[in-house]
């Protein structure tokens, strides 16, 4: 488990050949810590996936400040499941899962089918990512995520480039093995139906890269999308996102799957 | 959109944001600068390496760089050098002439039709293999030292070149936009005339830009085999003459030359496709 | 979409309908292409008394066979194309690697690469028979200084190429540097090296004939030449058609071959 604190976090990227340059981030601060789950949820285009960047290092910033340790303050392991697959194309499944891991013993190969399991890929180990469908690839991102046993899980919009009956299942899966796991999760999405369902705590980021709103969902798990309970948050923080409508036009491309109530 | 934004942020941040900006442009200059100068420290050491090299070697047998540019300046001078670029570069574009007449109609076929993409498969394919001394030579048996056997060579090498593009282009002429002229009662004219040539044309244009280094080196190479004048001329004479200085002159003239041209080609083939996206991404 | 227009799409190229009639199989297509080009060389056999026929090319290579001159030249043309190839592949792929690593090192290479890639074959052989005189090491040079600059420029692609999304998934997870260069960029610049490799092997062995052909005393290049200022064209005919098959087998069949395997990956399914 992990501590995350980013405190007045800016990010601004050059811009090239005459173009102005461009801000992603304004100011972000937030704090988590311990198992949550807790969501990033903004139109595309408001600095979600940047800002997810910067926390796994792969991405500067340009001021403010971040800390992430682990319990035992050391710096974090991360578990990253990004919107495409990302596997090595010329390695089979289970090469792929330990690729990432930090030895070749037996246990840290155990653990690696174990979790390809979960996911129900048991049988497709030996596979190469072109044999499988886009869903099954993105299960064995999410198994290769969860294997290297992370302080923190950071996940990029992993469900947006699926189709939605694929997606439903996977997010009942990611939402079983969260349960066994507990792991802290920073979840980067434009769906409000998905954030509900998933997470502790859903912080919305409005264009421009500002922090709009801090929301906490406190409903008991496991959920699901036919609970009237759930549905009545996802409606009260659709409420929530609509109201930022004033702030910037943009925002109409922010409407989530389900639409407008 | 970050107009829109800007007026709603309060002072301070903003002139965090104005500074991280600042800082972003320096960055990207100085790491312009940076590669610019390691691009001129690549020349610099070529140079280097060659001037050490002829003062290790003995005698006549490699000049450094200082004699070698005076004499590509009197080559320059005493006109020799558009002479002989004009005689090559001519020939260079009659065989392309050449190449896409025989070219176009091949490529044109293997697009359309599987029998004849199955005919001239081995034969494009191979002769892309064929080493350059053979058009030079087979060039030369059939018309002697003339101004014809550079021509063929360079169409001899070049043809491939535009039968593959010119069939890729047809292959990939937009079916959708087939389908709809032919939804709307166009005739098999009017398509080939609004569809299939404009797709062709920058094919073709490639194919001569993308072989020109090609075909430029071995119209040099049948002259230096069989010619009276032209660029491989003058360097077979300087061969003979053993003269290293006069052919490493006309050697770096024939590489300026050649480089001089592909830039052209290139930026004339993005100024007559603009309309294609992806070639003007990549300005 | 109307019917009619239904119908036109079937007749389309594109359209898989009954398997075509044995004259027009790819199979056919080819043998005749064949049958056309021995033809078309009949017809310019005689109608430029320069051009030897097929029949008489045939006699000359028996006759180059039976004097017992065709191995000891390929075998001393072959020794001098691999060792120039091997210089050129290790250099190249030295060279490439850095190039794809850093800005940098693309930088500093760009402009000597680009020089090696412009001076023509002809231009080496004759400058290393003035420096070396005639024997092996100016054939190895011209074939070496000739390759090199394109096995560079291809494994410097293949490094570039290396997905970027997958070089920060291996930063993401802290992926050691020795196991990303053994299973990320390797796979994925194999491929390229070959690629590299078989222009090389096409620009060396121009490289190498050229270069006997005006340096050497014997080797495939002298020999040719021999027949060719011996006005004997079809003696040089003879040695055209045994370079140009043993280049054709080198990459159409024993390269490309490597080349799918190397890519064995890419469309198993």
């Amino acid at each position: 488990m992990a501590r995350l604190t980013v405190d007045d976090l800016c990010k601004t990227f050059p811009g090239s050949g005459g173009r102005p340059p461009n801000r992603v981030l304004d100011n972000v601060s937030f704090d988590m810590q311990g198992q949550v789950f807790v969501s990033l949820v903004g139109p595309s285009g408001c600095g979600k996936s940047t800002l997810l960047n910067i926390v796994s290092g792969v991405e500067t910033y340009t001021s403010g400040q971040l800390d992430l340790t682990n319990d035992e303050g050391r710096p974090a392991r991360l578990g990253y499941v990004f919107q495409d697959p990302r596997l090595l194309p010329w390695r089979t499944v289970v090469q792929n899962m330990l690729y990432v891991q930090d030895d070749n013993s037996s246990q840290t190969r155990d653990r690696a089918l174990r979790y390809l399991d979960m996911v129900g890929l048991a049988n497709n180990t030996d596979y190469f990512p072109t044999q499988l469908s886009g869903g099954m690839q993105q299960r064995v991102g999410i198994a290769r995520a969860f294997s290297v046993e992370p302080d923190l899980l950071l996940m990029d919009e992993p469900f947006s480039h699926l189709d939605a009956i694929t997606a439903r299942g996977l997010r009942e899966n990611l939402q079983e093995i969260w349960i066994e796991s507990r792991k802290t999760v920073l979840f980067v999405t434009h769906d409000v139906m998905e954030a509900v369902q998933l997470s502790d705590r859903i912080i919305m980021l409005q264009p421009g890269g500002r922090i709009f709103d801090d929301i906490t969902i406190d409903l008991p798990r496991p959920r699901h999308q036919s609970d009237p309970k759930v549905a009545t948050m996802q409606a009260e923080v659709l409420g929530r996102l609509e109201s930022m409508t004033g702030v910037n036009d943009d925002v109409s491309q922010a409407a989530p799957t389900g639409g407008a109530p | 959109m970050s107009t829109g934004v800007t007026d709603q942020f309060p002072g301070g941040a903003l002139a965090a944001w104005e500074q991280g900006e600042a800082q972003g442009r320096r960055a990207l200059r100085q790491r312009q600068a940076r590669i610019l100068m390691f691009v001129l420290l690549g020349w610099l050491t070529m140079l280097l390496v060659w001037q050490w090299g002829s003062a290790q070697l003995p005698g006549r047998v490699l000049p450094g760089p200082w004699p070698v540019a005076q004499e590509m300046w009197e080559i320059v001078a005493s006109g020799r050098f558009v002479r002989h670029f004009l005689t090559s570069v001519t020939r260079t574009f009659m065989g392309f002439g050449v190449a896409a007449l025989v070219g176009v109609p091949v490529g044109y076929a293997m697009g359309r039709s599987r029998y004849w993409r199955a005919f001239f498969h081995d034969g494009v394919t191979i002769s892309g293999t064929v080493p350059a001394l053979t058009y030079a030579v087979m060039s030369l048996i059939i018309f002697g030292i003339s101004t014809i056997g550079p021509v063929l060579a360079v169409a001899l090498v070049s043809t491939p070149y535009v039968a593959l593009n010119v069939a890729e282009g047809v292959r990939g002429v937009d079916r959708d936009l087939i389908k709809m002229s032919e939804a709307f009662g166009r005739s098999r004219r009017e398509i080939r005339r609004h569809v299939l040539i404009p797709t062709i044309v920058p094919f073709v244009y490639a194919a001569v830009r993308l072989s020109f280094a090609v075909a430029w080196k071995v119209e040099a190479l049948t002259e230096v085999f069989g010619g009276r004048n032209g660029v491989g001329f003058e360097i077979r004479r300087e061969y003979q003459l053993f003269n290293v200085t006069g052919l490493l002159a006309w050697m770096f003239l024939f590489i300026a030359f050649m480089l001089v041209i592909e830039r052209l080609l290139a930026v004339s083939e993005r100024r007559l496709l603009a309309w294609r996206p992806q070639e003007r991404a990549g300005i | 979409m109307s019917t009619a227009v239904q119908r036109r799409e079937t007749s389309a190229p594109t359209g898989e309908p009954a398997p075509p009639p044995w004259y027009a199989t790819d199979l056919a297509a080819r043998l005749s292409s064949y049958v056309f080009g021995l033809l078309l060389w009949i017809v310019l056999a005689m109608a430029f008394e320069r051009v030897p026929g097929p029949d008489e090319v045939v006699v000359r290579l028996v006759q180059e066979f039976q004097l017992g001159q065709v191995f000891g030249h390929f075998g001393t043309t072959m020794f001098r194309f691999g060792l120039g190839l091997l210089v050129a592949a290790v250099g190249g792929i030295a060279i490439g690697v850095l190039m794809g690593l850093s800005p940098i090192s693309r930088a500093f290479f760009e402009s000597p690469v680009l020089v090696g890639l412009s001076i023509p074959a002809i231009i080496w052989a004759f400058l290393t028979v003035m420096w070396f005189g005639f024997g092996w090491k100016a054939p190895v040079t011209t074939v070496a200084l000739s390759a090199l600059p394109f096995v560079a420029v291809n494994v410097a692609k293949g490094v570039l190429g290396v997905s970027r999304d997958l070089r920060d998934m291996s930063r993401a997870y802290g992926v050691s540097r020795a196991r990303r260069i053994r299973e990320l960029v390797l796979p994925a610049v194999t491929g390229y090296i070959i690629a590299g490799v078989r222009f090389a092997v096409i620009i060396g062995w121009n490289a190498v004939l050229l270069s006997e052909w005006f340096g050497a005393t014997d080797g495939v290049g002298f020999r040719s030449r021999y027949w060719y200022d011996a006005n004997r064209f079809g003696g040089f005919a003879a040695w055209v058609v045994l370079f140009v098959v043993f280049i054709v087998i080198l990459d159409r069949v024993i390269l490309e071959r490597a080349s799918r395997r190397a890519f064995r990956w890419r469309d198993e399914s």
